[in-house]
């Protein structure tokens, strides 16, 4: 920003920039920069998908975030309402918001818009949420009413490993949001926050007292 | 006439009735799209699913409705087929025939397809390509072998007599290998990259139990902080066979101040044809010089090797270990069991004699 007022002063001789600071344009670029930081870089996607995923039931939803280059707003609500209860029966947008933000999952205050890319922050708090994830001192102190919160729910998703090091405001892709609901679904499973046949192949509960494998008898 | 002609009838209808190549029906509703299944083939025998697990023939665009069917308990999976695993949903499989018999388990948001599947020259054979998602198996060896690959679009794990393993695989590529912790056998993570003619295989890692890589083709070893016991040996607290074998596998653990060439009996201090000063001591006593164990057992002086194995000459070791002498002498030189000394060498032997 002092650049730019460099440049624009007309005093044509060296002097101090305190002098030749013009005061509107001064506070004009200082506006700008204030509505940067509080509309931060969400946008909408550039490139529409090949599908219309609204059309797709949940089974294939779940298959077409796989392939998603960007998750919207729109599309990580209801990959979180599925998350949640297992299926989404919303009809729209103002539907799913509705019911996330009345649960606590998601916050008015973010001011997400549907049709723009969802950020890593915003998805790992929603997470955090439904699996019941209270993270640390940070995350209780400060990301309870709201200081930090999302930054907080993906530091704890990045040590839990849950999702690769990332930063907090990057757009999520379909790959990532694919990969933390396998996860997240996972611990949901372990935690039991969900019935569940509790199918697992694991050294403690599938070998016998010699440590072999013991092979399930056939159900015919 | 006619009665030959209906007893012959009668009689194919009823070998053919008990021809064993006949199709054997699938359990489970909606199993009207199930391949055929030979005896004498190898098959995935459902034992436990639960969810929305649905089947459906290679080539089904998995995004669609159409073309899936519910998955059931008892229902039977064979090649050329793949099966869509969403959330809170989970199947294990159990290959039959086969002896012992593969057990696999396919966990939520998995994309699988069952390539091959037979038994070939003995041998339970069986390709699997996952495009995402998470699968483990246990494979053991019984009377028939297993050969098991499990292919990722970017990577592949290849099976030697193992249980329990894990393939998880995210969609942009990345996944993780695993061998559980009390796992049997060796698990290969190769790395598919394309070459100029098509793809080929490179970088290829061995698991062992309690090992996991990532698409970094980095060893949970070098990752994975206090996950394990790490031995410290003490090179002065261990004798004997232990000593030698310490200091042969990791030099007692001081390799890093080895110069180059990682010349450990001059280390030591013990006798080096190169250093030249003990020829007198090889000849005389057969458990000193090149014999590394006469060297443990009766030399203690950190000596310094003017010289490297290859001839580079680093010189002496850093001075961790104190100053370096001109020349030392075997402590116990002129004694029965230190042999003769060098000519020139002062008759007390006992004490450290510098020139």
């Amino acid at each position: 920003m002092v650049v730019l007022v460099e440049s624009l002063d007309f005093c044509g001789r060296a002097a101090p920039i305190i002098r030749c600071i013009r005061p509107r344009l001064f506070f004009l670029a200082l506006i700008l920069s204030g509505s940067a930081l509080v509309c931060g870089c969400a946008h909408p996607r550039q490139t529409e998908p090949e599908v219309n995923p609204n059309d797709l039931n949940d089974q294939g939803f779940q298959v077409y975030l796989a392939r998603a280059p960007l998750i919207t707003v729109d599309e990580a609500y209801r990959a979180m309402l599925i998350l949640a209860d297992g299926e989404d029966t919303s009809q729209g947008f103002a539907e799913r918001k509705e019911k996330l933000e009345s649960r606590g999952i998601a916050r008015a205050a973010w001011n997400l818009q549907a049709d723009n890319v969802i950020d890593a922050g915003s998805l790992a708090f929603m997470v955090c949420r439904i699996c019941k994830i209270s993270g640390g001192v940070n995350s209780t102190l400060f990301g309870s009413w709201g200081l930090g919160d999302r930054r907080y729910a993906l530091r704890e998703l990045i040590y839990r490993q849950m999702v690769d090091e990332m930063i907090d405001y990057q757009f999520v892709t379909g790959a990532d949001l694919h990969g933390l609901m396998r996860k997240a679904d996972a611990l949901m499973m372990e935690k039991g926050l969900y019935e569940s046949e509790n199918i697992d192949l694991t050294d403690e509960g599938d070998r016998d007292e010699h440590g072999e494998l013991i092979v399930p008898p056939s159900p015919n | 006439m006619t009665k030959n002609f209906l007893a012959a009838a009668t009689l194919c209808l009823t070998a053919g009735f008990f021809d064993p190549s006949i199709v054997m029906g699938q359990a489970g509703d909606g199993a009207a799209s199930q391949p055929a299944v030979k005896t004498g083939e190898l098959v995935y025998e459902v034992v436990e699913v639960g969810g929305k697990v649905a089947v459906s023939p290679t080539g089904t665009d998995a995004q669609m409705k159409e073309g899936w069917t519910p998955v059931a308990k008892g229902q039977t999976i064979g090649a050329g087929q793949q099966l869509r695993v969403p959330t809170r949903s989970r199947i294990k499989m159990v290959a039959r025939p086969a002896d012992p018999p593969t057990v696999i388990l396919i966990e939520q948001m998995t994309l699988i397809n069952i390539g091959e599947l037979a038994m070939m020259d003995g041998a339970a054979h069986s390709r699997i390509q996952i495009q995402y998602g998470a699968i483990k198996a246990g494979v053991a060896e019984g009377t028939s072998r297993s050969d098991m690959e499990i292919e990722a679009p970017t990577a592949t794990l290849s099976k030697k007599g193992t249980d329990i393993f894990g393939f998880e695989v995210q969609a942009d590529g990345r996944f993780k290998m695993f061998l559980t912790a009390n796992g049997r056998g060796l698990v290969q993570g190769i790395i598919n990259q394309s070459g100029a003619f098509g793809s080929s295989r490179m970088n290829s890692r061995f698991l062992t139990p309690g090992q996991w890589i990532t698409h970094q083709m980095i060893r949970a070893i070098d990752n994975v902080q206090f996950d394990r016991e790490v031995m410290v040996n003490d090179i002065y607290g261990l004798k004997g066979v232990d000593q030698l074998f310490t200091l042969l596998n990791n030099h007692g653990g001081v390799g890093f101040l080895l110069p180059v060439g990682s010349n450990t009996p001059g280390f030591l201090g013990g006798a080096s044809q190169r250093d030249g000063l003990t020829t007198t001591d090889l000849n005389t006593n057969p458990q000193s010089g090149n014999n590394l164990a006469g060297v443990l057992q009766t030399s203690t002086q950190i000596r310094h090797v003017t010289g490297g194995d290859f001839g580079v000459g680093q010189g002496s070791l850093p001075g961790f270990f104190g100053g370096p002498p001109k020349l030392q002498l075997r402590r116990d030189c002129g004694t029965p069991t230190g042999g003769l000394c060098k000519p020139g060498t002062p008759i007390q032997a006992g004490n450290f004699t510098r020139r």
